[in-house]
């Protein structure tokens, strides 16, 4: 049978894609274990054009699409939406498009599957934004819509998975969907999520971000991975015309005499420690070096255990409770979300003032219900965690309040846009309360930052 | 398995080791009062639980802490409360509706709330976080010997480091049809040289990948089921200088550490991947659904047969050939092959493969694997004759039809054939070859002789006969210097009794002492049945 000549055949194996045949392919490398040619499936279109174009008879067995109904919406697109779906298209559909958050991206997505009517993938960072997704497109396709991720399995034309999920399914899925959709696109370069995009056979590909750019550089990668940048429009250019104008109001809390004490005792551990042992924090090179060294050194550990109790009381202050009761008392009639750096803050705040709160141990049912009833008015204040980072659908907030921050300006830029949806005559307030004589104030600064630019 | 940040690792000379907790003393202490914290918390809740472990891993907090992460597992929790906390929370807050500022505010909503609920406000209170990690009770915890836990920290190490691995090989001596069905199973890829299997992903042929190491992890138990096994693993390290890789290793003489005695056990830690490993190094899903589907690889402990058929092979008796089950794994162009069985004597290796029922195309495809091993074996095929198939098609002579029974002396016959072939083939050998024997040896003997030339004991007494060894006598398996033979023959003089003449023979290590007394010229007289009075006689 080997020695036969074969027509040139293509089938999908595991995330990649199997070249039986005597033709050496683009990017394909020979692998002995099933004495065939073999390539990512990331690799999947530019194959198959190469061989048309060359006119090289093969058989194709690469995509084993989900079967689908006509996909089609009606949606109408405002006019920079349709410019980045357009400039997209042009792109071979392939690339990424940068919006601001609240500015609609979901909107570009929906299009371009109507637009396709292929069955689609869209990942997404959390089960939020999953959620959000699927009865976006449940509302607009009038279809059931599969969700991969948080305990449910379940694959349809339409489905939305977490980053994990596609990550974990991606040897099964990957030749299932003609276009796939990666919502938040700046997560996709890091080390492991890179596989969904190179395990994935889908032609089309659309990446949707707020923030393009990573610290990291690691941004250049999407390049390979989706295509790169084809369409941006900024905060600034958006903002009065199709955004809600904001105000920020900072506002530094002293720590109680008892939490100052114990924020300088434990201070007072962490930097003896370093000075002792001629260590210098300048980097996030050098906090991990410590870390590491408190696997073996009780006195390494002993002093970051310091550190992290004085973050936590910086963070978590009841003084700045007491500063978010004032807040909340001036916005009795305001929609109001609270965000916060820990869970622990966030469970306190909800105990006390007895406010719904999301972290990311809330149950699926649970945090659907909660948003809900926010939008519908049954609730009018919602305390999260970081879960909510990224933007997610709050349409009728307008006031934000941050209790403690990552100091990250990319978290920062998306908490704001979650306020920032476009009503008439809404003045949004986004509140910041950090603690004062504390390191914590260097990290607000970094967070203004982001906001100039 | 446990999380990545409780790893603790050594590295030296480019090699990974994970630090394995002795089972000394100090650490038996160290899980047993850890098992006692968890005990003496039935009916606690996991705050207080966590918090008493917080005191406790000051110790050694990665040991304390890893330990507790699989007895967590062993813990069975429940929420306290008298009213679902998510329905007693959407109460509540509807109830507060706004904003609730003040503490006399918040004590009016929860009392119309738990009127409402018809419950205690206090009750109300305790049910509104109940469903919280720290508020979670423990209802039940299977406990564990401070030994079995420490060997299941051990293997949950290895684990731990293999999660990590971006490519890994092994070698075992059996147990080939579990090892492979997890490879499959776990969807990795094999290659196969000289018997040792190397194991990675479709993805590894173009990067190095960690994708595959919770594969790996899950892989081992199956592993570590047979009896002589070894491996290596690539891990890959992310050092401050880079991405670096260490050579990770690991073998059967390592079984203490794990205990293997409880294989099944082990086998269960396999825990659904979700839990265990972060795709990206940023972002994780939320925990919920995380108590689903574990799903637990199977690790087969006994010994199961296929058919009736090859367990009534497995206990027959071939005359002094072994039988082994599953005995290797051969290459065949890109598939494995496991023949069911080898027999095996004195360096002679024939493979047997049972077909029992079968289908033309299981055949065909049987067939194509034994004919295009990468290697030519003997091999045995007992195919079942009431399925009808023609042996032509086998490019091998041994092919035996059988109907219901193995056909034991047929089989016989075709070993008898190998071992006559072996014989003819050693003595032609064995008349080509010098025997030479060190000079300042006395005696000798043959089985040792044969092993070393590797050949049969009865060729090389057949050349032996054939040419006398020059300054040697041939007494049963053993050649005797003539040296020897005057000494024993001087200390002879005078000795009458059998018995002491076979302490002499004895002494020097001369087992066949019937031929030795011929060869001396003496006869046995027998005077009874006593054996002390038994004499010998000159001549």
């Amino acid at each position: 049978m080997t020695d036969q000549i074969m027509t040139l055949k293509l089938t999908f194996d595991r995330g990649t894609i199997l070249i039986n045949g005597n033709i050496r392919v683009p990017n394909s490398t020979w692998d002995d274990r099933s004495k065939a040619f073999r390539t990512m499936a990331l690799y999947y279109k530019e194959i198959s054009d190469f061989l048309r174009t060359s006119s090289f008879d093969f058989k194709d067995h690469v995509l084993n699409l989900v079967p689908c109904t006509e996909l089609q919406s009606s949606i109408r697109l405002r006019d920079y939406q349709k410019q980045a779906l357009d400039t997209w298209t042009a792109n071979d559909k392939r690339g990424v498009i940068v919006l601001p958050t609240g500015s609609g991206k979901t909107l570009v997505g929906i299009k371009a599957i109507s637009m396709l009517n292929t069955p689609t993938l869209v990942v997404a960072p959390t089960l939020d934004l999953v959620e959000q997704w699927r009865s976006r497109l449940k509302e607009e396709f009038k279809t059931e819509v599969g969700i991969l991720g948080g305990g449910e399995r379940d694959i349809k034309a339409l489905t939305v998975s977490t980053y994990d999920s596609a990550y974990l399914h991606a040897e099964r899925l990957g030749n299932m969907f003609g276009l796939i959709i990666f919502d938040e696109v700046h997560h996709l370069p890091t080390e492991g999520y890179r596989n969904i995009a190179e395990m994935f056979a889908s032609p089309y590909r659309m990446g949707l971000t707020a923030t393009f750019e990573r610290e990291d550089g690691l941004h250049k990668e999407l390049n390979r991975l989706v295509g790169g940048k084809v369409f941006e429009k900024r905060l600034t250019e958006l903002i009065g015309e199709h955004l809600s104008p904001f105000r920020i109001q900072k506002m530094a809390v002293e720590l109680t005499e008892e939490e100052k004490e114990e924020y300088l005792e434990n201070r007072r551990i962490f930097s003896d420690y370093l000075s002792a042992n001629n260590l210098y924090m300048r980097n996030p090179n050098d906090f991990q070096k410590l870390i590491m060294r408190s696997g073996r050194d009780p006195e390494a550990r002993r002093a970051l255990l310091a550190r992290n109790k004085a973050r936590d009381i910086a963070f978590n202050s009841i003084s700045k409770v007491h500063k978010l009761s004032e807040i909340l008392r001036e916005h009795r009639d305001g929609k109001v979300f609270i965000f916060t750096e820990h869970n622990k803050l966030a469970h306190r705040i909800s105990r006390e003032f007895l406010i719904p709160s999301i972290t990311y141990k809330t149950i699926r049912r649970e945090r659907i219900d909660i948003l809900a009833r926010f939008r519908s008015g049954i609730y009018r204040a919602v305390v999260t965690s970081r879960v909510l980072d990224e933007g997610i659908d709050v349409p009728d907030a307008d006031v934000g309040i941050i209790l403690s921050g990552t100091g990250s300006e990319r978290a920062f830029i998306q908490r704001l846009g979650r306020i920032l949806r476009k009503k008439d005559g809404k003045d949004a307030v986004l509140y910041e309360i950090v603690s004062a004589d504390t390191s914590e104030v260097n990290t607000s600064r970094k967070r203004k930052k982001a906001l100039n630019q | 398995m446990l999380t990545s940040d409780l790893l603790v690792s050594r590295i030296y000379k480019g090699r990974i080791e994970p630090v394995y907790a002795s089972l000394n003393e100090e650490t038996l202490d160290i899980a047993s009062s850890v098992i006692d914290i968890f005990k003496r918390h039935i009916c606690k809740t996991y705050g207080e639980l966590a918090q008493e472990l917080e005191g406790f891993e000051d110790i050694n907090y990665r040991l304390v802490r890893g330990m507790s992460q699989i007895l967590e597992k062993r813990c069975v929790v429940e929420e306290d409360s008298a009213i679902d906390p998510i329905a007693a929370r959407m109460v509540v807050f509807e109830e507060a509706g706004g904003l609730i500022i003040s503490g006399e505010e918040r004590k009016e909503v929860l009392d119309r709330a738990a009127a409402k609920l018809s419950i205690e406000p206090d009750g109300l209170e305790k049910a509104l976080w109940a469903d919280l990690e720290e508020n979670l009770v423990i209802n039940d915890f299977r406990t564990i010997a401070p030994k079995a836990l420490i060997e299941q920290y051990n293997l949950s190490l290895a684990q731990t480091l293999l999660f990590k691995a971006t490519g890994m090989e092994i070698q075992i001596e059996d147990g080939y049809q579990p090892v492979f069905w997890a490879i499959k199973k776990l969807g990795l890829m094999y290659s196969i040289v000289d018997g040792r299997i190397y194991l990675d992903g479709p993805i590894s042929l173009f990067k190095m990948t960690e994708r595959y190491g919770t594969a790996f992890a899950k892989l081992l138990p199956s592993v570590m089921v047979s009896t002589k096994w070894n491996l290596k693993a690539s891990i890959l390290r992310k050092t401050p200088q880079g991405k670096k890789i260490y050579e990770f290793y690991l073998d059967h003489t390592r079984r203490e550490t794990f205990g293997m005695g409880r294989v099944s056990e082990i086998g269960g830690d396999n825990r659904n991947e979700e839990e265990e490993k972060d795709a990206g190094n940023e972002e994780r899903d939320s925990g919920a659904g995380r108590r689903e589907d574990r799903k637990g690889l199977e690790v087969k402990n006994k010994v199961g047969f296929d058919s009736a058929v090859e367990k009534e092979f497995y206990q027959l008796d071939f005359h002094g050939w072994k039988v082994r089950r599953e005995p290797t794994v051969l290459k065949s162009g890109k598939y494995a092959f496991i023949p069911d069985f080898s027999l095996e004597r004195k360096g002679t290796r024939i493979y047997v493969e049972i077909i029992g029922f079968w289908t033309p195309e299981y055949l065909r495809n049987k067939m194509q694997k034994i004919n295009g091993l990468d290697e030519k074996e003997p091999f045995l095929l007992l195919v079942n004759k009431s399925l009808g198939c023609s042996g032509s098609e086998f490019k091998t002579d041994n092919v035996i039809f059988f109907d219901k029974k193995i056909p034991h002396l047929a089989i016989i016959k075709i070993l008898r054939m190998y071992e006559e072939r072996q014989m003819k083939d050693d003595i032609e050998k064995l008349k080509h070859m010098e025997i030479s024997l060190d000079s300042d040896m006395g005696i000798v003997s043959l089985e040792e002789l044969a092993r070393k030339f590797s050949v049969s004991l009865g060729s090389l007494e057949e050349v032996i006969k054939e040419k006398s060894k020059e300054g040697y006598l041939l007494l049963g398996d053993q050649l005797v210097s003539k040296e020897i033979h005057e000494a024993v023959q001087k200390e002879m003089a005078g000795v009458k009794k059998h018995q002491e003449a076979i302490k002499i023979f004895e002494r020097y290590g001369i087992k066949a002492h019937a031929q030795a007394l011929e060869s001396l010229g003496y006869k046995v007289r027998w005077t009874g049945l006593d054996p002390e009075k038994v004499e010998i006689l000159r001549a």
